[in-house]
């Protein structure tokens, strides 16, 4: 801010040299006159919306839409900078090449000693990388919002269905059958309400840095999980080493862990003579990195795979029926990257499944 | 008239109801069930190729879910659209499905080789009209 003020209070050909080359290298600015026409733009700025500089001196500084171009909008602008305020916004432009680039923008009014007219140093930052993020995000939500709608439909209307038969039917024996069938469908419908309960939480559950105790957080999740049917099968084995005083957000540690665990229990093989399920939790610090690992010898998952686990709503071929939301790995992989992580995953179809994740000691 | 019903759906659950409700209704009914698009059109396909055979089942009607992994209603339309053969042709494809997003009935409602939507639970009434069709003459 120093050097704008600098820019605002002295005459613009008699700025220090220095601090002008100090903005011509790192801003990304144009100074224009009262009517918009250029005057001067530096060279980032011509990089970036692809412009020869000769070009464009002399040419109005019409390039710009705003992000929701109205007259009102535009008269905002020319109302706050010809009085002599200054005006910030985001502005858009598309390149030759079809591409859109978005700028913040800040207009400074800046009067020439000489002269009575307000000239216009317009400083940009480039967020157009920010902005498409932003997009994806709305389209993540989108699709989340429109899978979740149906996916909670349907159970609903699988329960209206079965109440329909129940209505009309007369055995007895029928009846209970259906009514096993209508509880099933509940319960799938609650799994699904869980899930997105537990994955609009995520972005919600801001920083809250804690010290982390692990051990309270899987025993805890264990515990949680002890109801499954398949869980009294399964040999646990935690392991938790040099993890004092580690900071993060206990929440989204807690969901990571949970739905880890809650799919190792749930993709267990059955224990026979010649196979004993286990899961095993490596909670260490490797030079300055928080490394956890879940690790099982279930059903493992194919290699193909890998890349689809961690989307939204994807569920593996065969089990895309009960008791899968098809949110559980995407909560893990959004929490770890809220918390700048990294999660691998190894598996081998019948051999098992391992789930490493990396975090950052300081976020 | 035997009516043979073909019901594609991923949830065993909502094939059960589907084909109790239709069975319930005084009609000559039969059924071939499938949890995944992608076995449906195989079986398809392999009728289009066996012809001149009399196929043990051949549908009269053929009733899809939107939702389903791998291969959706939609993505089934259009592969049985490029079976070309008369005899398929004359199969009245309907989707069934819970969803209450407007662009897939639209997109339902539109679709060429569909006959039209029918929103989960099925009705026996919706039954009765979709048979009623069926059984229409051909203009």
């Amino acid at each position: 801010m120093r050097a704008l003020d600098y820019f605002r209070t002295y005459n613009m050909n008699t700025l220090d040299k220095r601090v002008q080359d100090i903005l011509k290298a790192n801003a990304i600015y144009t100074i224009t006159d009262i009517v918009g026409k250029i005057e001067y733009a530096n060279e980032k700025f011509c990089d970036i919306l692809d412009f020869n500089a000769d070009m464009l001196v002399g040419e109005f500084l019409q390039l710009f839409k705003s992000e929701t171009p109205s007259i009102d909008n535009d008269k905002n602008l020319w109302r706050a900078i010809s009085q002599g305020e200054k005006w910030s916004g985001d502005l858009t432009h598309k390149l030759k090449n079809g591409k859109s680039v978005w700028l913040k923008t800040t207009i400074f009014p800046i009067k020439d000693d000489r002269a009575s007219d307000y000239k216009f140093l317009s400083i940009y930052e480039d967020v157009t990388e920010l902005k498409s993020g932003n997009e994806k995000l709305k389209n993540e939500l989108e699709l989340f919002l429109y899978r979740s709608a149906h996916d909670l439909n349907a159970p609903f209307s699988s329960a209206q269905g079965l109440i329909n038969l129940i209505k009309e039917e007369q055995s007895i024996e029928k009846v209970q059958t259906l009514i096993g069938m209508l509880e099933k469908t509940i319960n799938h419908a609650k799994v699904l309400s869980d899930g997105l309960s537990s994955a609009s939480q995520i972005s919600t559950r801001s920083k809250q840095l804690k010290v982390i105790d692990f051990s309270h957080i899987v025993n805890s999740v264990l515990k949680m999980l002890s109801s499954n049917a398949k869980y009294e099968n399964i040999k646990f084995n935690v392991e938790i080493q040099n993890t004092e005083g580690f900071m993060s957000n206990p929440e989204l540690l807690f969901a990571i862990f949970k739905n880890l665990i809650q799919n190792a229990i749930k993709y267990s093989l059955p224990p026979s003579e010649h196979h004993k399920p286990y899961i095993a939790v490596n909670v260490t610090t490797i030079a300055d990195e928080l490394t956890i690992t879940i690790c099982d010898n279930g059903k493992g998952i194919a290699e193909k795979e890998f890349d689809k686990i961690f989307e939204l709503y994807y569920r593996a071929e065969k089990e895309h029926n009960m008791g899968s939301n098809g949110l559980g790995l995407y909560i893990v992989k959004n929490g770890v990257e809220s918390l700048k992580g990294k999660i691998k995953v190894e598996s081998k179809i019948n051999k098992g499944a391992c789930f490493a994740i990396y975090l950052p000691k300081a976020i | 008239m035997k009516i043979n019903f073909m019901l594609i759906d991923d949830r065993d659950i909502d094939l059960f109801i589907t084909q109790k409700i239709i069975e319930k209704l005084p009609l000559d009914s039969n059924f071939k069930t499938f949890t995944k698009a992608k076995a449906a059109m195989e079986y398809l396909s392999s009728l289009n190729t066996k012809m001149g055979f009399e196929p043990t089942f051949f549908p009269d009607i053929i009733l899809v879910d939107i939702n389903m992994p791998e291969m959706n209603g939609f993505q089934f339309l259009n592969k049985f659209s490029e079976l070309k053969n008369d005899k398929l042709n004359a199969i009245k494809i309907y989707m069934l499905s819970s969803t209450t997003n407007l662009t897939d009935i639209i997109d339902a409602e539109q679709n060429d080789v569909c006959d039209g939507f029918i929103s989960k639970p099925l009705t026996a009434h919706r039954v009765e009209s979709i048979v009623n069709e069926l059984r229409k003459p051909c203009v």
